[in-house]
């Protein structure tokens, strides 16, 4: 048996090799290297692009929840790709606010005061 | 944060990755969804000036036990070959019987089509499409009336009245 929707979970972890082989290369390479850089900006966009796909491939695989994907003793098995779906997101935004740049100041700023009108960072309020 | 991107959601990321590809290769994917409602075919012999051979079809109506039974079954369309996986699903076919094979025939299956729907039952055709353009079919209409023109008005009266009081 075979459906060509599973083609997107392929994709996805096509694109989580890519970004953690490209994270593992900017990290041991340094901020001054992924901003000042031709090379650096490369594997900087290599590493975002990546992270879009993995976000977007992601999305069909949670979706066949709306295709009943939790038959036959599969409800692990989607339950444990929707959560890994919304940790990488949490893990996206991470990689926003650490671009350490004017950039990474703002979306932190935001994010905070986002957190802060939810109620989620009361201790940290002002 | 940076440690949070860099390590800890990463070897979270991975774990459950990990564990999610180990799961979709032990139960393998979802069969497809029950097919109740749609109507299988199977071959019947053409009638005189059907057309070309095969595409005479006589449709069949299989019940939904058979039908989800059938789809926990499916492995696509019957490949004969020796090896020993492909024997095992042979024999699970044929314990499944002709809903398996029902099924097995849909993958290739053309379309019934409402020319030949004409050509092959011309009076049954002509007479539901008169049906459907007087508005004498059940379905042509705009179903039963819900209010009729008198209580329409009496309801627009009293509305009247108890406004101007």
């Amino acid at each position: 048996m075979s459906s060509w929707i599973y083609i997107f979970g392929v994709l996805t972890i096509a694109a989580l090799v890519i970004i953690i082989a490209s994270g593992s290369v900017l990290g041991l390479k340094g901020p001054a290297w992924w901003h000042y850089t031709s090379v650096g900006h490369f594997f900087n966009s290599i590493h975002l692009c990546r992270s879009s796909c993995f976000l977007l491939h992601g999305h069909p695989p949670v979706g066949q929840v709306f295709m009943a994907a939790w038959r036959g003793g599969r409800s692990r098995t989607w339950m444990s790709g929707a959560i890994t779906f919304l940790i990488s997101i949490a893990a996206a935004f991470t990689g926003y606010v650490s671009q350490q740049n004017f950039d990474a100041q703002w979306i932190a700023t935001q994010a905070k005061d986002g957190l802060n009108s939810t109620g989620i960072a009361r201790s940290s309020t002002s | 944060m940076y440690t949070y991107h860099v390590l800890l959601l990463p070897v979270v990321v991975i774990a459950l990755v990990s564990a999610h590809i180990l799961l979709v290769r032990r139960t393998g994917i979802v069969p497809p969804l029950p097919l109740g409602e749609l109507a299988i075919h199977a071959p019947a012999a053409d009638p005189p000036g059907a057309g070309a051979p095969g595409r005479g079809m006589k449709r069949r109506r299989l019940s939904n036990a058979e039908l989800n039974e059938a789809a926990r079954h499916y492995d696509g369309p019957y490949k004969p070959t020796t090896d020993q996986g492909a024997v095992r699903r042979d024999r699970r076919r044929r314990v499944v019987g002709a809903a398996s094979d029902d099924l097995s025939l849909l993958a290739d299956d053309r379309p019934s089509t409402i020319a030949q729907w004409s050509r092959q039952m011309p009076v049954d055709f002509v007479t539901t499409a008169v049906s459907e353009l007087d508005g004498s079919s059940g379905t042509a209409g705009y179903g039963r009336r819900t209010t009729t023109t008198a209580t329409a008005s009496r309801s627009h009266s009293s509305t009247c009245r108890s406004g101007l009081a």
